[in-house]
């Protein structure tokens, strides 16, 4: 019994490295959905916005959520080693799933930030954000006597 | 889905920064108690929270659990349930005069009574309490709900007083109490809080018999009584729980010949019951008292939230979200909160819950108010 052809497509990151990945699986990507319906007859999807390092990790992903065999707590663990890496990672995985449109990986991976957050002071969130205080001298003042035990 | 900036990130060391939408959508699953500090990180910080809070966070009433000493000065120690993030929070306040025992008949309000004052609370989180004169009836266990511009005290009278069925209206307006028609005398032998459930919706009071069903309603303007109506669920229900949902009511029902608890939603209009939901058995299961059986379940309602838990055993509370869907009737969500108090804390003192709709204005108020703590429990 043969199975039919399952089509792969070539994702090539914003580095120029080409990635094969089955379309079923890809198009857990709404924004890869579209470009497929849509017709798209490029040999390769190029994806702007994704750098391989992070093309690599989204499609090791993708390949676990679209794994049928694979169960809800399998998925969990997953997922709590996946979010493991440094934290600049972690948002730049968030800004790749927001490009690609990827809920599932949207989710996990913004829950694992707001995770982090909870145990952060306000200048911790500033430092690993990389946010400019654009509070004026007094402003921060007032801002600090407002709450100073988020500040230790 | 506009996308206001993004940045690249193609070497390892760069600095990954987060804006706009994507910045809101990461708030939106941060926790109430967080994005007040996280408002705090800087300007357009402060915007995303309320944007995000405006556009995508829909907030979910907290479940309010005050634990409280029998004994006088009558210590209070005060514990919120965030359905948002599942974590119980112990909040410290100012030590306050408790005068009596805390009580609550009405899901969101608290009161204390004493023979010389009658203080009561319906801010979701308690910081502001009103100390007025007490009624003139004594009574030990009211209906004690705020309808509109006033507080309508009911029922709960000591058997020898005069009249069992004394309704008493404290107008915020007048700052004074007024005596009014007297509940209905078909509710002679169950005129008080362990007996009625209780609802307020559209300036009226709504007290429905547990055991049977029966109602009636109080409206504050006119302070008369109207009613009988008995609610029919259309299946045999013995213990009937009532609480407001949008314009209407909800109602959750015991059906003890399939020992099951189920939710209907009923209009306030024509008392029409329209079943929404039923509670899996795992979770029926929990609200099973060793001894008692399910004789004293509580069911506080607030939005689209029903807290329900066994007063004689509160080990664990059983949470339903109603979640709307296409044409008003949608499915409900049902999990279980372990207590935050353990069960020795709970042989010597008592416990009150009450359940609000906790916003992060408020909450940002409080939190700035002082000796205000909040600390989230680890478990």
């Amino acid at each position: 019994m043969s199975s039919p052809e399952e089509k792969t497509l070539i994702l090539k990151s914003s580095d120029n490295e080409e990635f094969l990945v089955k379309e079923s699986v890809a198009v857990q990507c709404i924004t890869i959905k579209n470009l497929v319906e849509d017709g798209c007859d490029l040999d390769a999807i190029p994806l702007l916005n994704v750098d391989s390092k992070n093309l690599a990790w989204i499609i090791e992903f993708m390949e676990k959520y679209a794994d049928s065999t694979s169960t809800d707590a399998e998925k969990k663990d997953f997922d709590t080693e996946f979010v493991k890496k440094p934290f600049n990672d972690v948002l730049g995985l968030i800004l790749a799933a927001n490009y690609l449109n990827f809920p599932a990986l949207m989710d996990v991976m913004c829950d694992a930030c707001a995770n982090e957050m909870k145990l952060w002071s306000v200048e911790q969130v500033r430092e690993k954000f990389h946010i400019q205080n654009d509070y004026t001298e007094e402003e921060e003042k007032a801002v600090r006597a407002e709450n100073f035990w988020a500040f230790e | 889905m506009a996308r206001k900036e993004i940045r690249l990130s193609s070497h390892e060391d760069e600095e990954v920064e987060i804006h706009g939408d994507v910045l809101e959508v990461v708030l939106s699953y941060v926790p109430l108690i967080d994005l007040v500090p996280a408002s705090n990180v800087s300007k357009s910080w402060r915007s995303a929270v309320a944007s995000s809070l405006r556009h995508l966070k829909k907030l979910k009433p907290w479940l309010i659990l005050h634990k409280q000493s029998t004994y006088s000065p009558y210590a209070s120690i005060t514990y919120t349930y965030d359905p948002c993030s599942n974590q119980w929070i112990k909040v410290s306040m100012p030590s306050m005069n408790f005068f009596s025992t805390l009580k609550s008949s009405q899901s969101n309000f608290l009161y204390m009574m004493s023979s010389s004052k009658f203080s009561f609370s319906f801010d979701p989180l308690n910081s502001t309490w009103c100390h007025v004169a007490p009624p003139l009836v004594w009574r030990t266990d009211p209906i004690v709900a705020r309808v509109g511009d006033s507080v309508v005290i009911a029922g709960g009278v000591c058997q020898f007083e005069d009249d069992p069925l004394a309704v008493e209206v404290y107008d915020f307006n007048t700052r004074a109490w007024c005596t009014c028609e007297s509940m209905p005398e078909s509710l002679k032998e169950s005129a008080a809080s362990a007996w009625l459930s209780v609802a307020t919706t559209k300036g009226k009071l709504i007290v429905t018999e547990k055991k049977t069903g029966v109602t009636h309603w109080f409206d504050s303007e006119t302070k008369s009584w109207s009613g009988q109506f008995n609610l029919n669920p259309g299946q045999p229900v013995v213990n009937y729980y009532i609480g407001s949902y949008e314009e209407d009511l909800i109602l959750v029902g015991f059906c003890n010949n399939v020992e099951q608890f189920k939710i209907w939603k009923v209009s306030a209009e024509n008392f029409y019951c329209e079943q929404i939901g039923e509670m899996p058995l795992a979770f029926v299961e929990k609200l099973k008292s060793e001894c008692f059986g399910f004789s004293s379940i509580n069911v506080l309602v607030a939005r689209n939230f029903v807290y329900m838990y066994n007063s004689w055993e509160v080990e664990e509370m059983v949470v339903c979200e109603l979640t709307s869907g296409g044409g008003g009737i949608g499915s409900c969500r049902w999990w279980s909160v372990p207590n935050v108090v353990c069960r020795d804390g709970m042989l010597k003192d008592r416990l009150v819950f009450t359940c609000s709709e906790v916003g992060f204005d408020e909450l940002h108020r409080v939190m700035k108010m002082d000796n205000w703590k909040f600390e989230v429990v680890s478990t």
